[in-house]
């Protein structure tokens, strides 16, 4: 095609560790359209476009940039070529002011100073142009997230873009930043930029986006037209799954109701809305599994329940005590058992050894001291059976957790939390990132504890492993629960993803009468 | 298959060996080059302490207040807490000691136990500041402790020279203390004196918090990650509040038993420096307890070592500083064998997987 | 009493003790812009005004002297850049290690320079002049307290000012801001990490340098051990509570030399000038204190 501006061909990409981020991945993107990259979480969408803006390098493939091959070693390089990218995690620096932040390392220079004046109406010029209402003067600690990300499209703007790369910007907005954002970037599109456009959002990309590119685990799906295709089939194209691993479980047996959930809502520190007005109960001998596409406010419900936060409203009871304002120990002693999702920087201390790890939330108990002081003995013969239980691979229990594998290091904080006998198991992605064999034991410990009657909340962005694993299943959208299906053989991968991806969402009877 | 040692130990041992290594190496350099009498310089330096029971007593002396300063530092850092006021609670250890064998006249061994009790309270207070400031309000612990060692410089040549100040002396010295304040010796010929016993006691007392106790252990814990901590259940503030106190209470009883078991009077006129002396010793037991005692003999025997070089040859002491500096940087640095650590790091990876296999 | 404390006198000392500090304070400042750990100013500072004695002693200029001193700040600030990034030592206590190798190194080689242990005072080595500002000096009052200085005492209220600039008016203090505060978008925009660092490593280092010079030339004659006693780490303080603006740092480092100053007068009045002396540190500790509070409320918000 004519007015094709970037072409990346058979794109693939091996980690030093084996993983295959992206297999022979196509992208071809023509000039002045909103091009969407969709995919779930691990689809390969970041890795590849860290390829095309120089911050990894390809193993094989050929990128193609108004027609000339590239092949850039560095960001700095790929902004010489007006390729720009707004990070999903903003690059700004906090003390500066916002005009300071967009200059930065192309400042206009008036003998030896910076000609602050040009500087401050460069970045005025450039806003109004493209309708980016910012302040230059406002330091980038005192401003909204909207506004912050409007600095970055200024940032990458300046400096002469013709292509925009926006990493899931709606991610951080509110619904009405989201609409300025999107008059912004319909704007660019008419002064003729091309943007890609990388999200899961369905709705969202229709809005705006001109041609869809979809990968799925790391390979290259296809590419269709807006105009030609619904919201149902977009979604089948992104939500396949390829069944790895299968579970045998017994029929649940469902008993008394352990946890409830009584219109709880949580607001974070950047003012956003991340959960409101959840209601749900989970029952003892019940795997709930909690699906959703990543940041729709399933880590939030874990660690409110578990006691992170102090300004949560409504009510959270277990056996029908409310535990909403009491501490991570008063919680733990409740039997209230965490599998954190980041298990390097909260499941596990990386600098201490095996044992100290499996035994951090139980130093004080009585079974491990004698006469006032640690039974080493004790602790060590426990930690010795926890690590055949759970079958950790390691040379011993001295060993420092931090040189485990992945999958060993969850099996360190699974044995730790499952041994403490809990009454109620909350696993945030339990399995992610390890590999095969250890997400089976994982799975066939958390269906153990199902059958000896504790109640499990599955909290998972793996579809697979939400729909093979859990009793019942919650989804969650934009913080809100959008559908609760009893059993989760009633409903297939692909009526899951409609609600996943907001197209659809029960009412209050429907979720009730489910 | 034999088993070895977790590789990271390997690694940290071997560092503080080459940074040992180094460090005397450099010094030799040195002294080789500038020295008219190197070889006897050398021998003084090296061997001068084990020459007469009077400069081995020497070393035992002089290891005792860094025991104690480097079994603070080793506490006050495992909650990971770069709170720097060892040094300030230290002198003013020594001061209220004073002011506890000055003020009241009570039994002989009561007004001891008295004054020391005095030093350990004034030391908690003074590293517990820093400590709350930190907890509550987030304040950087280096810099309020820095000026903190000042204040208690300050504070406490002002309540010396006020209260205590014997004025027959010409500097600002404290009265005397009664006979009966002073450690009883413990062999002729030295001034070893029951503090050192003091000392090791302090020791094995550090060692049963750190490693027998849940306080202990909950403290490193929050050293090492406060996160994790805080998820598993454990009020990591407290924590780092309990801590402090502990590190300021040992410096203090540090104050007092140096001054009692080498002092008449109270004579500092400014700080004496063991608590940054207790870094490097922290930092060579790497941590531990156990370490610090050996650690602390090391140093001392270098100062001693040093201090007959001085002495006999035209190599000043100061050069120990040096060794000092080279050693803390070097085995603190990890860049330093990080390819070596790689390497264990890999095969002991691999040899897992044969394991497996 | 009020008339013999705030008499012309305390606050011609009041500035004199105050130089110094504010070196020290600025360095700090520097540090901390670029994102460097200052405890080891104290060291450098230290060893510096052993350098500037010792090198207008062999030059026999003043002006060397200063230079040379200036030049051993900034190499002696390069190698404790080198061993944190390079060698990736933990840098507070890299900076301990700098202050006991410069309290060790200096009386070493003073030894070797004189044959004494305490100070350079035998060499008699060329000292930096104080001048009187021609019309200042006529004012009564203002100009026996503003005329009369070390040289080097102008000088650090002319690179206040021009370090005001240099931060916040120029394209290389911008990035030596940007690389100290979140170095991943300086370098997200090209801006080279280490020569950003390296340029405020210098820069901080021949601060020091300045200061130390003051110390040795202008302060007293000659180099005596320990001479520094605590003035960087003050520094380190006055950086804090300045909050990191060149104007702060000055108006904090003058704190520091009133009530130094204030404590020297207070001695002639049989005042209890060692508690008077706490009150800086006091002040200090009280206001990274409040500071540090309001600033986490504000994150929590």
């Amino acid at each position: 095609m004519d007015n094709e501006i970037l072409r990346m061909e058979n794109i693939t990409k091996i980690y030093p560790n084996g993983v295959m981020a992206n297999k022979e991945v196509n992208l071809f993107v023509n000039a002045g359209e909103i091009h969407a990259l969709m995919g779930e979480n691990g689809a390969g969408k970041s890795t590849l476009m860290k390829i095309l803006f120089g911050i990894e390098q390809k193993d094989s493939g050929k990128i193609y940039f108004e027609g000339k091959e590239i092949n850039t070693q560095n960001a700095a390089q790929t902004i010489q070529l007006g390729i720009g990218m707004v990070h999903q995690h903003f690059m700004l620096v906090e003390s500066l002011r916002v005009y300071e932040n967009v200059i930065l390392g192309i400042e206009p220079k008036k003998g030896l100073f910076t000609d602050k004046e040009s500087a401050i109406q460069l970045v005025k010029d450039m806003a109004q142009k493209y309708n980016l209402n910012v302040d230059p003067m406002a330091r980038v600690c005192d401003i909204s997230v909207g506004v912050k990300q409007k600095v970055e499209i200024l940032k990458v703007l300046v400096r002469g873009a013709k292509l925009l790369i926006l990493d899931e910007p709606t991610a951080v907005l509110t619904p009405q930043e989201t609409k300025e954002l999107f008059e912004q970037l319909l704007l660019l599109k008419q002064n003729g930029h091309t943007i890609i456009f990388i999200s899961h959002k369905i709705k969202e990309v229709r809005q705006i986006c001109d041609n869809i590119t979809v990968l799925r685990g790391g390979k290259y799906v296809g590419t269709m037209p807006v105009e030609n295709s619904t919201e149902e089939e977009i979604s089948r194209f992104m939500v396949g799954r390829d069944v790895v691993l299968k579970v045998n479980k017994k029929p649940a047996q469902f008993g008394e109701v352990l946890l409830q959930l009584q219109n709880v809502s949580y607001t974070n520190q950047e003012n956003k809305k991340m959960l409101n007005n959840v209601s749900f109960e989970l029952k003892r001998g019940q795997i709930l599994g909690v699906a959703g596409v990543e940041g729709n406010g399933q880590n939030e419900l874990a660690e409110c329940i578990f006691g992170f936060y102090k300004n949560v409203q409504g009510k959270i009871l277990l056996n029908n005590e409310d535990i909403l304002q009491k501490s991570i120990n008063a919680i733990r002693n409740l039997g209230v058992s965490y599998i954190p999702e980041d298990r390097i920087k909260t499941g596990v201390a990386k600098d201490v050894t095996i044992w100290e790890n499996l035994v951090s939330d139980r130093i004080d108990s009585k079974e491990l001291k004698q006469k006032g002081l640690l039974n080493h003995k004790k602790i060590i013969e426990m930690a010795k059976s926890l690590i055949k239980d759970f079958a950790i691979l390691c040379k011993n229990e001295q060993q420092l957790a931090g040189m485990l594998s992945g999958g060993n290091m969850q099996k360190v904080v699974v044995a730790r939390e499952f041994s403490s006998n809990p009454e109620l198991l909350i696993a945030n992605q339990p399995t992610r990132g390890i590999d095969v064999g250890a997400n089976e034991f994982i799975w066939k410990k958390i269906v153990e504890q199902r059958d000896a009657g504790k109640g499990i909340l599955l909290i998972s962005a793996d579809l697979n492993e939400v729909m093979e694993l859990s009793d019942s299943i919650v989804v969650m959208c934009d913080g809100e629960v959008a559908a609760y299906f009893e059993n989760s053989k009633d409903i297939t991968e692909y009526d899951l993803g409609l609600y996943m991806l907001g197209i659809k969402k029960q009412t209050e009877q429907e979720r009730k009468g489910a | 298959m034999i088993v070895k040692k977790n590789a990271l130990n390997i690694v940290e041992i071997l560092r503080t060996m080459v940074a040992i290594f180094c460090s005397l190496l450099m010094v030799f350099a040195i002294i080789l080059l500038v020295s008219e009498q190197p070889l006897s310089a050398l021998r003084d330096f090296l061997i001068g302490p084990l020459t007469s029971v009077r400069r081995m007593g020497n070393v035992i002396e002089a290891m005792t207040p860094l025991i104690f300063t480097g079994l603070s530092v080793t506490m006050l850092y495992r909650a990971g807490l770069f709170n720097l006021a060892m040094e300030g609670a230290f002198f003013i250890g020594a001061v209220a000691a004073t002011a506890g064998a000055l003020l009241f006249d009570l039994p002989p061994v009561i007004n001891l136990i008295t004054a020391m009790v005095f030093a350990m309270v004034a030391g908690g207070i003074v590293t517990l500041i820093p400590a709350i400031l930190k907890v509550k309000c987030h304040a950087n612990e280096l810099v309020t402790s820095l000026m903190l060692n000042y204040v208690c410089l300050y504070l406490g040549l002002y309540i010396i020279t006020t209260f205590f100040y014997d004025p027959q002396m010409n500097s600002n010295y404290s009265y005397m203390f009664a006979d009966s304040m002073v450690l009883p010796k413990l062999f002729s010929k030295t001034r070893i004196n029951t503090g050192t016993i003091i000392a090791f006691v302090t020791v094995i007392i550090v060692w049963l918090i750190l490693n027998k106790t849940s306080f202990g252990y909950k403290v490193t814990l929050v050293g090492k990650n406060d996160t994790m901590a805080k998820y598993s259940g454990i009020a990591a503030g407290s924590m780092i509040i309990g801590s402090q106190i502990l590190g300021g209470v040992i410096a203090g009883l540090g104050g007092s038993v140096e001054l009692f078991g080498m002092y008449q009077r109270f004579q500092y006129q400014g700080l004496p420096g063991y608590g940054w002396d207790g870094v490097l010793i922290a930092i060579v037991a790497r941590y531990q307890a156990k370490y610090v005692p050996l650690a602390a003999l090391f140093l001392a025997y270098l100062r001693i070592g040093a201090d007959i070089m001085s002495r006999n040859t035209d190599i000043p002491f100061e050069i120990v500083k040096i060794i000092q500096a080279i050693m803390i940087v070097l085995i603190s640095a990890q860049a330093i064998l990080s390819k070596y650590r790689q390497k264990l790091v890999v095969e002991e990876a691999k040899e897992l997987e044969k394991i497996r296999g | 009493m009020i008339n013999v404390i705030f008499s012309t006198d305390f606050f011609f000392t009041t500035i004199r003790v105050m130089t110094p500090i504010l070196f020290a304070a600025l360095a700090c400042m520097i540090f901390t812009k670029g994102g460097i750990d200052s405890i080891g100013t104290e060291g450098i500072m230290l060893t510096c005004a052993l350098a500037a004695p010792l090198g207008s002693y062999i030059t026999k200029s003043a002006i060397l002297g200063v230079i040379i001193a200036m030049i051993i700040g900034a190499l002696l600030s390069c190698l404790f850049g080198y061993v944190t990034i390079s060698l990736k030592s933990e840098p507070v206590l890299a900076g301990i290690a700098l202050n006991t190798l410069a309290s060790g190194l200096t009386i070493f080689v003073i030894y070797y320079a004189t044959g004494e242990k305490g100070s350079t005072q035998s060499l008699n080595s060329p000292t930096v002049a104080n001048v009187q500002i021609p019309l200042l000096k006529e004012i009564p009052i203002l100009g026996d307290i503003f005329s009369g200085h070390s040289v080097l005492t102008y000088l650090g209220i002319l690179i206040t000012i021009l370090l005001a600039f240099l931060i916040y008016k120029t394209p290389t203090g911008l990035r030596i801001r940007s690389v100290g505060e979140n170095p991943e978008a300086a370098k997200s925009v090209g801006i080279s990490i280490l020569k950003y660092k390296y340029i405020s490593l210098i820069l901080a280092g021949a601060l020091c340098g300045l200061g130390g010079a003051y110390m040795s030339m202008s302060y007293v004659s000659f180099f005596s051990k320990e001479m520094i006693a605590g003035r960087g780490f003050i520094g380190m303080a006055a950086e804090s509570m300045g909050r990191g603006t060149p104007w702060g740092v000055m108006l904090s480092a003058l704190l520091f030399g009133a009530a130094d100053s204030l404590a020297i007068r207070l001695q002639l009045l049989q005042l209890p000038a060692q508690l008077i002396q706490t009150i800086p540190y006091v002040i200090t500790i009280v206001a990274i204190a409040i500071y540090s509070y309001s600033r986490s409320k504000q994150k929590k918000g």
